[in-house]
C-alpha cells in the first residue's frame, strides 16, 4: 500500500512540475470545443443518400418526383421533418425517384402533415407513378389526414427517403 | 436406426448449401424487402405495425393467423394482395418474407411458404369484409385481435 501512495505521489509531482494549469485548462476546452462543433461538420444526412444536389424547398427537388402537395420545407418544417404545430400521418403515399447525382432509384415515402390549416406555400404537383382514384393505393390525391386522423386539417407534405430499390 | 451418414458430412452440407443458396436468398429478400416497401409500408408502415383501427398489425399476427383454420386463404385474399399490382411471384416473396420478418422465427419456419399459385387462387376470391372475418379467424382460433406493434 506505501508503495502504491509513494508511485501516486511521485506522479502527482512529475505532473504538477511539467504540466501547468493553464495549459490543462487549454486543452480540456479545445476538446470541448471540438466535440461541440463536430456534428455541425457538412456530413450527408439523407437517411441512405450519399449525395444529392438540389433545393429541398424548389418542387424540382429530385425527392418530390411523385408528389402532389405544399412542401413542408417553405411551410416551417424541412424536407422530412413536419412543422411544429403538426404531426405526420402514419398512412403515407409511397412512390420510387430518380436520384441524378448518384444514377440510382430511392423509395420515397411522402408523409401528409397534420394539424393546421393549408400551408399554401410551394405547392408542387408532379404525380410520377400517381394513378386514377379508384386504385386506392396508388394515386396521391387522397388527403391521409383524412385518411388516418379524423379532426386534423391537411398543411404540408414531407418526403423520407427509406432506401435504394432493389429489383 | 444405424445413421448412414456422418454428422460431420451432413454439416458440410448443409454449409456448402447455405453458401450456395446465400447471394440468391440475400438478393430474393432485398427485392422482397424494396417491394414491401412500395406496395404495403404506406398503409402497414416500415415495421408492419400497422395503423390502429384502420389496417390491423402484421407483427406477431401474420404467422398465427397463418396456422390458423381458413387463416392461410384470408391471408391471400384480403386487399394488399389482391390488388397490390405485383405480379403472384413477387406477391408471394413479399409474403414470406413479412412471415420472417415480422414473426417469431421459430413460427414463420413452420408455414409453408407461400406460392405464386396460392397467389392466384387468393387472387380469384377477393375479399370484401375484411374485418369481420379476421376477427372470426382469430375467435375461432383463441386468439384475441393484437394491438397494432403487437
Amino acid at each position: 500500500m506505501a508503495s502504491y501512495d509513494e508511485a501516486v505521489e511521485q506522479l502527482t509531482r512529475r505532473l504538477a512540475k511539467t504540466v501547468s494549469r493553464r495549459s490543462v485548462l487549454r486543452s480540456l476546452g479545445a476538446a470541448l470545443v471540438g466535440a461541440a462543433s463536430l456534428p455541425l461538420l457538412p456530413v450527408a444526412r439523407g437517411q441512405g443518400v450519399e449525395k444529392e444536389t438540389g433545393d429541398p424547398a424548389s418542387c424540382d427537388y429530385w425527392r418530390y418526383c411523385a408528389i402532389d402537395g405544399f412542401l413542408c420545407a417553405c411551410c416551417g418544417g424541412s424536407v422530412t421533418v413536419c412543422p411544429p404545430g403538426t404531426e405526420p400521418a402514419p398512412i403515407t403515399w409511397v412512390g420510387t425517384c430518380r436520384n441524378a447525382a448518384d444514377g440510382k432509384d430511392y423509395i420515397i415515402s411522402y408523409n401528409d402533415c397534420c394539424g393546421k390549416s393549408s400551408c399554401g406555400r410551394c405547392l408542387c404537383n408532379r404525380n410520377e407513378g400517381d394513378r386514377p382514384l379508384y386504385t386506392a393505393g396508388k394515386s396521391n390525391d387522397y388527403n391521409w389526414c383524412v385518411g388516418s386522423n379524423a379532426d386534423l386539417p391537411y398543411h404540408c407534405t414531407v418526403s423520407r427517403v427509406i432506401s435504394v430499390v432493389s429489383n | 436406426m444405424p445413421c448412414k451418414q456422418p454428422r460431420t458430412g451432413r454439416a458440410w452440407v448443409g454449409i456448402v448449401a447455405a453458401l450456395a443458396m446465400s447471394p440468391t436468398v440475400q438478393a430474393s429478400d432485398a427485392r422482397a424487402r424494396s417491394d414491401y416497401m412500395i406496395h404495403c409500408m404506406g398503409c402497414h408502415g416500415e415495421t408492419g405495425t400497422g395503423f390502429k383501427s384502420q389496417v390491423p398489425s402484421m407483427r406477431g399476427t401474420l404467422a398465427r393467423i397463418a396456422t390458423l383454420r381458413d387463416g392461410r386463404a384470408y391471408l391471400l385474399r384480403v386487399p394488399g394482395v389482391t390488388q397490390s399490382g405485383l405480379d403472384p411471384e413477387r406477391t408471394a416473396e413479399v409474403l414470406n418474407w413479412a412471415l420472417r420478418e415480422f414473426s417469431d422465427p421459430e413460427l414463420a419456419g413452420r408455414i409453408q411458404p407461400f406460392t405464386a399459385s396460392d397467389v392466384v387462387a387468393g387472387r380469384s376470391q377477393p375479399l370484401l369484409e375484411v374485418t369481420s372475418t379476421r376477427e372470426d379467424i382469430l375467435r375461432h382460433g383463441g386468439l384475441a385481435e393484437g394491438s397494432p406493434g403487437d
